[in-house]
């Protein structure tokens, strides 16, 4: 009988010393530029902090530049098609934002909305030092792209906003029912909520797994045409525990929306092309009536039967009616 | 021999411990009882128990055996549920002034959209308190703890590493299989119980906060169902007196 117990707790012992720790680097989400050298980096000094981000180019140098910005809860990989679409004309840059996709994680204290406007400057430094550049940003990314003309009027060439999140706190306040349906009757809610008994939310990867699976809740189901089955969207990493400090920052339903991403745009006085999808809670409508009229010069375009992915789902418009737009073509 | 057997297997079991087991069947002494309910923690479950007490010749048992089934209520991804095995014992401190304290070992099944994952691990729960004659009321102390998972990746967890190198090479090609130790995985709470019980039922309701301690310092982010608080109401019946 000793023997027994004996031999049982020196196989347990020997199983559970044989398991890798689920935080090791690779099990659950991909690397990060700074913890593998084979991913393509620059690096940028932003909040006192040096940081690799992740980077991918398209297009001839020389060209002019152009930003492609990503939207919240994801990274740059499924923009990839529009920025290879506008690589004739114009030398693209793409980057996972500090925090995100394959960029190196940062700090709470490196992110906030300043930080993020002096990542732009940065890259612009980098890429494009002496001119203006074109900016392309979506959701989040829009609501970025337009705090940056706001900052930073003189360095905008173009901009081009792809359903942007509205601009003013204020404005987020009043729809944000639209856009979020929080019930803890939601399926996919109950499997994010699960996923705890799985694994423990205890450091950036896991926090990182857990996220990725946002991106096919149907909690956002307002935002596309067929809510229970949004449009593929692919990515490498979600920055867990950056959504979690932007989402600090942008204020929430209950305390508030503070922030104002408009103040200063009345210096922006180049046309400004902003698409809003006509399924999308943050499509057309909202855009026409919240977002188009702080701008001196806005256009907003219906794209028919597409949502907040519409670059993923109408590519063929999505790029045609940029194009239309951009000086370039 | 054969009770002596019983008591070994059942102490040997409650070294390891469990999540949203119902002890208050602890409230019918030597009397085996069932239990169903629901619980917030914070996704909704369904849970029932069975608690089968040891045969005692002589004395009044308060040291059941305690078996739990829970199942998510609402879930859009596989086959999820946790079984749950282990011993609560009701220990009187001084006349009503008692503790109920259960251990307990869990093996789950989770399946989501990442992966399939089995995990094992066990649970603490305390409370100490008032135990009248029908009403029970004490604070509740839990700590959960699974060191082991096993995960199987689904292909949307692998497509996160597709195309990750512009010329294709790279050491990181797909997220890795199998068994993992995750030795810092801690669920803690504390909230209050209170029960009503009758001779051959009870009902009984707890609920409090919740906290999974983590590096980054993250309490609430509803987005991905982290939130601060658990519940569960049950009812408890009588299903048996043991002589």
């Amino acid at each position: 009988m000793k023997n027994i117990k004996l031999i049982f707790y020196l196989v347990l012992v020997l199983f559970i010393t044989g398991c890798e720790n689920v935080e090791n680097l690779g099990n659950l989400v991909p690397p990060t530029v700074d913890q593998d050298d084979n991913l393509p980096s620059v690096k940028v000094n932003v909040a006192g902090y040096q940081r690799k981000i992740h980077v991918r180019t398209f297009g001839k140098v020389g060209n002019p530049v152009l930003f492609m910005l990503h939207g919240s809860y994801t990274d740059t990989r499924a923009y990839r098609n529009i920025c290879e679409g506008l690589s004739d004309k114009y030398h693209v840059i793409i980057w996972d934002q500090r925090g995100c996709g394959l960029s190196e994680r940062i700090t709470e204290e490196e992110f906030t909305f300043e930080s993020a406007v002096e990542e732009i400057n940065q890259m612009k430094s980098i890429y494009s030092p002496t001119n203006k550049v074109s900016i392309i940003g979506q959701s989040w990314g829009g609501g970025l792209a337009g705090l940056y003309t706001a900052y930073h009027p003189e360095n905008v060439a173009e901009l081009v906003l792809i359903e942007p999140i509205p601009l003013r706190g204020e404005d987020m306040q009043k729809i944000f029912k639209t856009i979020v349906e929080f019930s803890f009757f939601n399926p996919t809610w109950n499997n994010l909520a699960r996923h705890s008994q799985a694994i423990t939310p205890n450091d950036h990867a896991q926090i990182d797994y857990r996220a990725m699976m946002i991106l096919k809740s149907t909690m956002t189901a307002n935002y596309h045409c067929d809510g229970k089955n949004p449009p593929e969207w692919k990515i490498h990493r979600v920055g867990g525990f950056l959504e979690f400090v932007r989402n600090k920052r942008l204020g929430n339903p209950l305390s508030g929306f503070t922030y104002d991403f408009a103040k200063g745009l009345e210096n922006y006085n180049t046309k400004v092309l902003i698409l809003g999808g006509s399924c999308s809670s943050l499509g057309y409508n909202m855009q026409r009536t919240y977002n188009e009229p702080l701008f001196k010069n806005g256009e907003v375009l219906e794209i028919k039967e597409a949502g907040h992915r519409m670059n993923v789902e109408k590519y063929e418009e999505v790029i045609s009616v940029i194009k239309g737009y951009l000086k370039e073509y | 021999m054969k009770k002596n057997l019983l008591i070994i297997i059942f102490l040997h079991l409650s070294i390891y411990l469990v999540s949203a087991q119902n002890y208050f069947g602890l409230l019918h002494p030597n009397q085996n009882t069932v239990n169903f309910g629901i619980n917030a923690n914070p996704g909704l479950n369904l849970n029932s128990d069975f608690m089968y007490f040891l045969p005692e010749e002589s004395a009044e048992s308060n040291l059941g055996f305690l078996v739990s089934i829970n199942v998510p209520l609402v879930t859009k991804q596989g086959l999820n549920f946790d079984i749950r095995y282990g011993g609560g014992y009701l220990w009187t401190i001084e006349n009503n002034f008692k503790v109920i304290c259960g251990a307990g070992m869990v093996v789950s099944r989770t399946s989501d959209l990442n992966g399939k994952y089995w995990n094992i691990g066990f649970k603490t729960d305390f409370y100490p308190g008032f135990y009248g004659k029908r009403w029970a009321i004490a604070p509740h102390l839990s700590w959960d703890y699974k060191p082991l998972v096993h995960i199987k990746h689904s292909e949307y967890a692998q497509q996160a590493f597709e195309d990750l190198y512009p010329d294709g090479a790279g050491k990181y090609n797909s997220p890795k299989d199998g068994w993992f130790y995750q030795s810092e995985y801690n669920i803690f709470q504390l909230g209050l119980g209170a029960a009503y019980h009758r001779e051959k039922w009870n009902v009984n309701l707890t609920a409090g906060f919740q906290y999974i301690p983590n590096r980054l310092k993250i309490v609430m982010l509803p987005d991905i169902g982290l939130m601060p608080f658990y519940g569960s109401l049950n009812f408890g019946y009588v299903l048996e007196n043991k002589p």
